[in-house]
């Protein structure tokens, strides 16, 4: 914590093991549960694969990232959304068929809470157009700023405040979900 | 589900020793590559050092092979002599022809207060042909002959020309300077009546245009 988290990006874009390390503690876990909310289209992928695929394309690709851990974030969760695209292309072109209750739900080894919890917000936002769905996702669940998100969806920050107002308001329209509100 | 927020806490991931060190593994390589842009760079800019030469390349061949053709044409024709030595004797023969047959003719002008229109209709015969523009030079001429037509200098300067064209060629032999005059004076002579008549009416026509 007393190192500078800009340090910490200028350190690991040397290749300093333990910079990475702390920035895999800082991102690791909201990057698993973003991707746990979204759907991967491939029932043989988890949230978890389509994780340590991003952390290892951002490691190969570090050198051309210039920013601060602010938006290290942003662009590790870019990577994991293009990463998680391509998976997903990927199984289209195999024919893998999603199954009803993909195993992929009871993969997490962290708290049954948070498992219980994720799979709750995941229904929440299968609701949700897939833009609304995305900004919902990083701005509420994981708990996003807006140029992070903008950062991490690849669209513009009028965008993701659009999305996240309609969406929230869709989900407010439905009487079983009256009592979701945003975030302060 | 009366869940208030959608806000899900999240875990405290531990990274495995061996994903970090493949995670700066990975870094250093990146970081090794990336000094490798300067190549890349280099050859970029090879490329459009080449394109930007083939570029200018063209430009000259266009720019020496479209001017080259019509002005420098015209002087050869001989056309120069003939205007040059109506308004300033034997000054300057080459430079007057690939100007002169369109604006120069105000050269030609100098001699004559009363030709000051003449230019105007001679360049516009210049423009019918560009190898009759020893015509309009010979306009030059023309007002030579046209002075002693006080009456209607310029038309009478525009047709003799251009009908003169024929004559053009006795003219250039004459010398640039001094056989002008009476050359000019004899061709205007052999025009036939007619053809000055419409010539005079297309100039007047030319004329309050100018």
């Amino acid at each position: 914590m007393t190192t500078p988290t800009d340090d910490l990006v200028r350190r690991a874009r040397t290749g300093d093991a333990e910079a990475w390390r702390a920035l895999y503690r800082a991102h690791a876990g909201r990057l698993v549960v973003w991707l746990g909310t979204r759907p991967t289209g491939d029932a043989a992928v988890s949230a978890d694969d389509v994780a340590a695929e991003a952390w290892l394309v951002a490691a190969r690709r570090i050198a051309e990232f210039d920013g601060d851990d602010e938006e290290f974030a942003g662009w590790l969760f870019g990577i994991a959304r293009r990463v998680g695209l391509n998976l997903h292309r990927r199984s289209a072109r195999r024919g893998t068929t999603p199954t009803e209750a993909p195993p992929e739900t009871s993969h997490h080894e962290g708290p049954e809470e948070s498992r219980v919890a994720i799979d709750w917000a995941r229904q929440v936002l299968q609701r949700l157009p897939p833009r609304e769905r995305d900004v919902v996702a990083c701005t509420e669940v994981v708990g996003l700023d807006v140029a992070t998100t903008a950062q991490a969806l690849g669209i513009s920050a009028v965008a993701v405040r659009v999305a996240r107002h309609r969406g929230l308001r869709r989900l407010r329209d439905q009487s079983d979900l009256a009592g979701v509100r945003p975030r302060p | 589900m009366d869940r208030r927020d959608l806000r899900v806490p999240a875990p405290d991931l531990e990274p495995e020793d061996w994903f970090v060190e493949q995670l700066a593994l990975l870094a250093r390589e990146s970081g090794a590559t990336g000094t490798s842009d300067l190549p890349r760079s280099g050859w970029r800019v090879a490329v459009v050092t080449a394109l930007a030469a083939a570029v200018l390349t063209a430009t000259a061949w266009l720019a020496g092979a479209l001017p080259g053709g019509s002005p420098l044409g015209d002087p050869d024709p001989g056309p120069s002599p003939s205007p040059s030595a109506p308004g300033t004797p034997g000054t300057t023969p080459s430079p007057s022809p690939t100007t002169g047959g369109a604006t120069r003719p105000g050269g030609p002008a100098g001699p004559g207060s009363g030709s000051s229109p003449a230019p105007p209709s001679q360049s516009q015969d210049d423009g019918a042909g560009s190898p009759q523009s020893s015509g309009p030079t010979s306009s030059g001429g023309s007002p030579g002959t046209s002075v002693p037509g006080s009456s209607v200098p310029t038309p009478s300067d525009l047709p003799t020309p251009s009908d003169i064209t024929p004559g053009a060629g006795s003219r250039t032999p004459g010398g640039k300077t001094t056989g002008k005059p009476s050359i000019g004076a004899s061709a205007s002579a052999s025009v036939s009546a007619s053809v000055r008549g419409s010539l005079r009416a297309s100039v007047g026509d030319a004329g309050p245009l100018g």
